[in-house]
Order: C-alpha cells, then sequence, then structure tokens
C-alpha cells in the first residue's frame, strides 16, 4: 500500500492501481482501480474514483467507489457519494447526493411491499 | 491486505450496509403516522428523489435507498451553525452594524440547497423550522416549495413547546423514527401555533397535522 503520510501535502492528480491511504492532504482528484482510505486527519480536496473508499478524515469532492464506501464516525464528505454499497457510521457527516448503484431482491421486495 | 479488514485499535461499531438490517436502536423509538403517509404519498415515479436536511444516518438511507430512491443529504441546520460562525468571524470587532436577517437569508441560501427546480419528490424536513427566525424560515419554504416536483411531499416536525433536550432524526421503519440525542444541536427559536403552521405552507395543496402525546405535530405537506 502506497501512503502520503501526516505532515505530507501533494498537489496533482493521482493513478494507480495500488491501495493509497492518505493521513496527509491531498489537492487534485485521485483515480485508483485499488482503494483509497482517508485516514482520521487526512484531507483530500478533490474527486475520488476508486473501487472501494474508506472515509475517516475530509473529502471536499465527490467519491464514487465501484464497490464500497465507508464513512466513519470521524468521517466528512461534502460531495457527492456514489457507490454499489455504503456504510455509514454513526457521527459520519455527509453533505451532498448519495447514489447507490446496487439494486438487490431484497431492495426491490421492500420497494412492492411499501406500496399499498 | 483486505482493504476492509477490521483495525486493531478500538473503532465505533461496524453498521449494517444497504439491504442488510438495520443496527440496534440507541435512541428513542416513535411511531409516525406521517412517515408511512409520507413515503405512501410519494409520487411514483422513476427514479425518485428524496431531500434529507437531517444528519446522514445508515437506518435513512439504507430505507429510502430500498425503495429506488435517490438520496440528497444536507444538513442544514449544521451548514447554518457554520455559517452564522463564519459571518461572526469576519466582524470580531464586533464594531459593524448587525446584518439584516433577510439579506443574512439570502446570502444562506445563496449557497445552500442548490440544486434545480423540481428536483425532488420527497423532502426530510424533520424540525429545521423551529430552529430558524422567520426570515429565513419563510425564504426557505419558498426554496423547497420550487425544489419539490408536482405533487412532491415534505415531512416537517414541530415542537409544541421548548424542548429540554435536542435531537436528530432517523428512519428506522415503515412507520418509526428513531430520536437521537443531539445534545449540541441548535436550539429551538420559533414555536408555531397550528394557524401559523398553516400559513406557513399556504403555497402547498394540502397541510396535514397529526398530533401524538408527545411534544413533537408530524406535518405533511403536498405540492400542487
Amino acid at each position: 500500500m502506497s501512503a502520503i503520510s501526516k505532515g505530507l501535502k501533494f498537489k496533482g492528480e493521482i493513478h494507480g492501481s495500488e491501495d493509497l491511504r492518505i493521513d496527509g492532504s491531498v489537492e487534485g482528484r485521485l483515480n485508483l482501480t485499488a482503494g483509497v482510505v482517508v485516514g482520521p486527519g487526512g484531507q483530500v480536496m478533490g474527486d475520488i474514483e476508486a473501487r472501494e473508499v474508506v472515509v475517516e478524515g475530509t473529502v471536499r469532492g465527490n467519491v464514487t467507489a465501484r464497490e464500497r464506501v465507508r464513512i466513519a464516525a470521524s468521517g466528512r464528505v461534502e460531495g457527492d457519494v456514489t457507490a454499489g454499497r455504503l456504510a455509514v457510521e454513526e457521527g459520519a457527516q455527509i453533505s451532498g447526493r448519495v447514489q447507490i448503484a446496487a439494486s438487490t431482491p431484497a431492495a426491490a421486495a421492500s420497494r412492492i411491499a411499501s406500496r399499498p | 491486505m483486505p482493504f476492509f479488514r477490521k483495525r486493531p485499535t478500538p473503532s465505533p461499531a461496524p453498521v449494517a450496509e444497504t439491504a442488510s438490517p438495520p443496527s440496534g436502536p440507541t435512541g428513542i423509538l416513535r411511531k409516525s403516522t406521517a412517515l408511512k403517509d409520507f413515503v405512501l404519498k410519494i409520487p411514483e415515479v422513476d427514479p425518485r428523489a428524496l431531500l434529507d436536511l437531517g444528519r446522514a444516518f445508515q437506518t435513512t438511507i439504507t430505507f429510502f435507498a430500498d425503495r429506488g430512491f435517490r438520496i440528497a443529504v444536507q444538513p442544514l441546520l449544521e451548514s447554518w451553525r457554520q455559517f452564522v460562525e463564519e459571518q461572526q468571524a469576519q466582524n470580531t470587532s464586533g464594531t459593524e452594524t448587525p446584518p439584516d436577517p433577510g439579506a443574512l437569508a439570502q446570502q444562506f441560501l445563496g449557497r445552500e440547497l442548490q440544486f434545480p427546480p423540481g428536483s425532488f419528490h420527497g423532502v426530510l424536513a424533520w424540525d429545521v423550522f423551529d430552529c430558524f427566525e422567520p426570515p429565513l424560515t419563510d425564504l426557505l419554504v419558498e426554496r423547497l416549495h420550487g425544489l419539490l416536483a408536482p405533487g412532491g411531499v415534505l415531512l416537517a416536525l414541530f415542537h409544541s413547546e421548548r424542548p429540554a433536550q435536542r435531537w436528530s432524526y432517523r428512519v428506522r421503519d415503515m412507520e418509526t423514527i428513531e430520536l437521537i440525542p443531539n445534545p449540541g444541536g441548535l436550539p429551538v427559536v420559533n414555536v408555531f401555533n397550528n394557524r401559523q403552521i398553516l400559513n406557513l405552507f399556504a403555497r402547498f395543496r394540502s397541510c396535514t397535522t397529526y398530533i401524538a402525546r408527545d411534544q413533537l405535530r408530524e406535518v405533511l405537506v403536498v405540492r400542487e
């Protein structure tokens, strides 16, 4: 796993196929085929696209994950979240649109059950 | 290395994901007929869009995502708190004339709720109207009216007296709202009577009030 450690600031786009952990600060777009963890003190000012995203710090930008997004209790996202699956812990802050791409049989069943 | 492997340090309990059973209640469960009516009255279009003006909660997101909704979360009270803090920081000397409340409200709404007209079919407003002064309350209702699609529905809660404790709200199931303690929440500054509530939503096609034994009135309004 690659890492941008606490105290480091990076400006620019990041592309890659390896997991990335951010405990420092990134200003720019992240586009990874693997996963991204924004650690508790980490800050990202830009959009994130990855397979999986964990937000324990702050993201100001849109978060898109092909599989899953987890926003921890300490996490804050100011932007839209799009994911196949989404986990929001108690205390997490989101300000933006939330779109969950996956549609499950259980979801379809509950949609039908909600109608009179 | 598994990407979502549990960390060795203590962390909050994992929460349920979409289409999984919700986690156990941590607040007060409250039966809500208005919530059920809200869900049933939202226009049957595809896709349907919901605007939640409260905090982001897994159970609320899951409930509506499972029913095919697109969801937008805009924690308006938290945004207002930040806005007021920014205003105060700009006037650290305290010598400037207090800004006009109407102008402040316009400025606040100039940066919040920036969605195209008719974007939503349902709005969960919770008790935000109780926490704003009249100029902002009126402008907010007007903005929400514009954001609702024709036939769209808005659910709001109104206190019948100033509450001793502040709460956040989340959907547990079709007929249950869970009240979560929110000790740092903005105080209630308005206690509306029923006539004032009707006047507030005069532009809407209908306004139904649900009275309960506690101090919360539920109000369901439908856009023409």
